[in-house]
């Protein structure tokens, strides 16, 4: 396993620069709050009563750091950044390449190991990009795989392997548009850096990945990649998903070349790596993993659209001409950020470390934007609290699957309906083309009221926890347990008060602590990380 | 409890029922960018601008129905016949009007209700973009579009408060998810949902009425007193919507069906949407747009296997819905709109007997008093392009000409203009210079 990793120590200064530029004002969560938020935060999870009880007992002045580092190296937490690291890079069956549970099982158990143990991001982004390529990675198939388009020309493949590397590893989803036509006339609202990029540039990005070819994943077998050599990246196309490609003064055939004006070899095997290179070390590539790491832990990202960065608005020592503003809120702090990032190595729990630590993040909620629970947090808060688990079986997953947040997409578990749909009234998404959202719903309101994944759980006779609070003497006791069992909280007095009148009316303690239990599962803070 | 009190010290997430300073916060966070305005919830909007303008004011509600994947126009509602075509489509002509009225034959019966719009062209051939384009009535990748509201958002807004009517304004019917409300408030959000001849009440064995009724009464107690801002805020007034909708028989009796009635409409998931889009109509309970998603209609390669069967459920469940109506006496004032987010290629089909993305397409529109059996517009012998407009603007038909279609049709200005307090402005159909966007008129008088 992971020793704590030197930089840690590094980090550990005195002051937090995230404090000085996110300018924090209002008053700091109470242990309480912060107990739940972190827990949520890092690890997907709710804390139980006793790990609520110890945290607030313990009279370490550094309890929360303590705190951080042991959720860090929690399997809870892998669970939680596998996912998320899933959604990022987008580890999905929809796609008609790369989409078979094979290729989606192979790509998850590589994402979940790497995760473990720690990788650096850029190795992640490394790996995906040069899958079946030289030394490389070949469980990353499927992310460049499941861009094939089996109806156009073998360019318009080439563009969206481009393109969604754009989008995932550098926050550029408008080379997408750019890859149709040119910004200019179309991107001035939106982007200054878009308005000034032009087809050709994009296209010739596409070209890196010229004589990559994708074979679809059949089976138990997963997609992948391979070079297969093909008379270039041409630009008199006149069919297929994108307008014609013109030939320019570059001629029919197109030659990569980055967008700083780099060009690689002769050698078109050694163009993707070429490539992979330069992705890794483009100054928009720490910013956007900070900026998609902030998001995650903060609510907003600094700079919004997250997937929509405009580099020609992001460097505060050049800023862009009236009337363009910078697009980050915060762009000294974005920066800084981005430092720190290359400055482990694309450490994601020095980054997560740095940024819980602050005062910024410990602010008490509202400061601290609420945000409603994943999906998948919804559905283990509820096996948590009730201590009533489900196993999932997922075809070829060599460990069965008892919390959501071990799924490896956002589609499982298939042979399971009634949990799938519970699940998907959260808005997972799909990761590729339908976006994870937290968004409320009405859908997602009668479900916690009346969905049979909630009430079945809700019973003295299924749940073990329900169970032992029925059984206490002390009506007051079981209030404070329920209450610290499903919201992470004490409760206020008036709400004392209103379960100890239903314990008393309710005529047997079976019944008062169902009805309490469902009620505290509908109460909006159940919802909520804040 | 008094123990616990330094416990309570800075939150007020659930404890004080009222926040000073976050929308300060919020816009502290947001100052420098012009990005991320369309994350702020809960914004009051105020109405700046509108022309004068007549509307049509003949629909009470409209069911629109997303074709999703884009179904070849000259194989259902531009037909266009060629050694390709199998007999078995059976083209008929109705008038001057040809149908295959072997692939879709509940819809030729009811073709004096339906009118045909054959010179649409779309903006984009590309699914998720083509697809979202429909539905807010604009470019999503623009200025407005990262904040722009569903189509059906818009006319939850019109329709008011959610308070005034049993049920929400807005139903999407066998999408996951898709637009939604963009910056307008909760109250304007689809509601998403797979209907299965199921009430939304739980029929299951672990809480009866009585026990709902108990519980409710402890929740509310429970919650009293609470307010809160932002997206907690959006959750409860969900919350509290949701708790008026369990175990009531009236609801209940719009989404449960029987069986034998499904039948009538094919029992597909499609048929399903249908029948509760007609139950919605009929109880009248303050839906005013509903929703139909059918997807599978994007036929790269046999398609000639694969539309009868698609275009068979399309048929059984539409016909029927139509014919449900017509009887109720409500097809008169529901608008009825059915088309994809694109055409297909035309020609011979290629070489795997499947058609590819194509601008040309064409919709169909029923209902809500509009004149059927005919065509608005014409294309070229093949359906390559637009040969006569046939309207008023005489130029190509577009998505925001649509939506200016379905605003008109339910008396919506579609001229209209918001502002968010943020200061977004917000036009409900884009005004543009270059092609200033109309109601398709013409749908509503009589053929010449």
């Amino acid at each position: 396993m992971l020793l704590l990793p030197l930089y840690f120590a590094l980090l550990a200064l005195p002051q937090n620069f995230v404090n000085d530029e996110f300018h924090t004002e209002g008053p700091q969560s109470s242990d309480i709050e912060f107990n739940r938020r972190i827990h949520l935060d890092l690890t997907g999870r709710i804390p139980s009563p006793r790990q609520i009880r110890e945290f607030i007992a313990n009279p370490s002045p550094d309890k929360r750091d303590q705190l951080i580092d042991h959720l860090l190296q929690s399997t809870e937490f892998s669970d939680k950044w596998t996912m998320w690291m899933g959604d990022w890079l987008q580890n999905s069956t929809a796609g008609i390449y790369g989409g078979t549970t094979a290729t989606r099982n192979q790509f998850y158990l590589w994402i979940r190991a790497g995760v473990r143990e720690g990788r650096s991001l850029r190795a992640f982004a490394t790996d995906v990009l040069l899958a079946d390529q030289e030394s490389a990675t070949a469980q990353t198939g499927g992310f460049l795989a499941s861009t094939e388009v089996n109806t156009g020309p073998k360019e318009d493949s080439w563009d969206n392997m481009f393109s969604k590397s754009a989008t995932v590893f550098l926050g550029l989803s408008h080379y997408d548009c750019v890859l149709c036509h040119s910004g200019q006339g179309h991107l001035e609202p939106v982007s200054l850096w878009g308005s000034r990029t032009s087809r050709l540039e994009a296209q010739r990005m596409a070209a890196f990945f010229t004589h990559t070819f994708s074979y679809p994943g059949i089976d138990d077998e997963a997609a992948g990649l391979q070079f297969y050599a093909t008379n270039g990246y041409r630009m008199d196309t006149d069919s297929g998903n994108r307008p014609n490609r013109i030939p320019s003064d570059g001629g029919d055939v197109l030659k990569p070349a980055y967008r700083d004006g780099s060009q690689p070899g002769g050698d078109p095997t050694k163009w993707r790596a070429f490539f992979t290179t330069k992705i890794v070390d483009d100054p928009m590539f720490a910013r956007n993993i900070a900026n998609r790491l902030w998001k995650q832990l903060f609510g907003l990202a600094l700079a919004e659209p997250f997937d929509a960065l405009d580099p020609a608005r992001l460097d505060p020592a050049n800023p862009p001409p009236s009337p363009w503003t910078l697009q980050a809120s915060h762009p000294a702090l974005l920066e800084k950020l981005a430092q720190s990032l290359r400055d482990s190595d694309f450490d994601l729990r020095a980054m997560i470390r740095l940024l819980a630590r602050s005062a910024a993040y410990q602010m008490a909620s509202p400061s601290h934007l609420p945000r409603r629970l994943d999906a998948e947090e919804v559905h283990d808060a509820v096996v948590t609290a009730t201590g009533v688990a489900n196993v999932y079986t997922i075809p070829n997953l060599p460990d069965p699957v008892r919390w959501a947040m071990q799924a490896p997409d956002a589609s499982e578990p298939l042979d399971d309906h009634d949990t799938k749909d519970f699940l998907d009234a959260f808005y997972r998404g799909d990761r590729v083309g339908i976006p994870r959202s937290a968004a409320s719903s009405l859908l997602q309101s009668l479900k916690l009221l009346s969905d049979p994944f909630v009430l079945s759980r809700l019973r003295v006779t299924a749940s073990p926890v329900l169970q032992r609070i029925a059984a206490m003497d002390s009506p007051d006791g079981m209030v404070d347990e329920l209450f610290l069992a499903f919201l992470s909280r004490y409760p206020s007095e008036s709400e004392k008060w209103e379960s100890l009148d239903a314990i008393q009316k309710a005529g047997s303690h079976q019944r008062a602590v169902e009805d309490l239990a469902w009620a505290l599962v509908n109460r909006t803070d159940f919802l909520f990380c804040y | 409890m008094k123990k616990l009190d330094h416990l309570d010290a800075g939150t007020q997430f659930w404890r004080s029922p009222h926040f000073c300073g976050s929308r300060r916060m919020f816009f502290r966070h947001l100052t420098a960018g012009v990005g991320g305005y369309f994350l702020l919830p809960q914004l009051a909007t105020e109405t700046v601008a509108h022309a004068a303008v007549t509307t049509r004011g003949t629909a009470r509600q409209v069911i629109f129905i997303m074709m999703a994947g884009a179904p070849s126009h000259i194989d259902t509602f531009d037909f266009k016949e060629g050694p390709w075509t199998p007999r078995a489509f059976d083209p008929t002509s109705y008038g001057g009007l040809r149908f295959p009225r072997g692939l879709m034959p509940g819809l030729a019966e009811h073709i004096r209700e339906i009118a045909f719009l054959r010179s649409v062209r779309s903006w984009a051939v590309v699914h998720g973009l083509a697809n979202q384009w429909i539905q807010i009535a604009r470019n999503p990748v623009s200025s407005q579009g990262r904040i722009a509201p569903h189509i059906g958002s818009v006319v939850a807004r019109e329709f008011g408060l959610r308070g005034e009517s049993e049920l929400p304004v807005f139903f999407s019917l066998n999408a996951m998810a898709g637009p939604g409300r963009g910056f307008l408030s909760a109250s304007t959000s689809p509601v998403f949902l797979q209907p299965n001849g199921a009430a939304l009440s739980p029929e299951t064995l672990y809480m009866d009425r009585e026990a709902y009724a108990r519980r409710r009464t402890l929740l509310l107690k429970l919650e009293s007193g609470r307010q809160f801002e932002g997206a907690p805020a959006e959750a409860a007034l969900f919350k509290s919507d949701a708790r008026e909708i369990l175990f009531n028989d009236r609801i209940d009796s719009v989404f449960r069906y029987e069986p034998a009635e499904a039948q009538r409409y094919g029992s597909t998931l499609f048929g399903n949407a249908c029948l509760v889009a007609r139950n919605l109509v009929r109880a009248g309970m303050g839906t005013r747009f509903i929703e139909i998603t059918h997807p599978g209609w994007d036929l790269h390669a046999g398609l000639y296997r694969s539309l009868p069967v698609l275009a068979g459920e399309f048929d059984k469940g539409l016909s029927a819905l139509i014919s449900d109506l017509k009887s109720a006496g409500k097809l008169e004032e529901t608008l009825i709109v059915a088309m994809g987010e694109f055409g297909r290629t035309v020609g011979p089909p290629n070489s795997l007997d499947g058609r590819d993305h194509y601008a040309q397409q064409s919709v169909l529109v029923a209902g809500g008093g509009i004149r059927g059996m005919r065509a608005i517009g014409e294309t070229d012998a093949k359906g390559n392009f637009t040969v006569e407009p046939g309207w008023s603007a005489d130029r190509n038909i577009r998505a925001e000409d649509i939506a200016a279609t379905i605003y008109s049709a339910l008396g919506i200005d579609w001229t209209t203009v918001i502002r968010t307090e943020s200061g977004v402005r917000f036009e409900y159909v884009p005004v543009s210079e270059e092609t200033p966007y109309q109601p398709i008129s013409e749908l509503w008088t009589p053929a010449c």
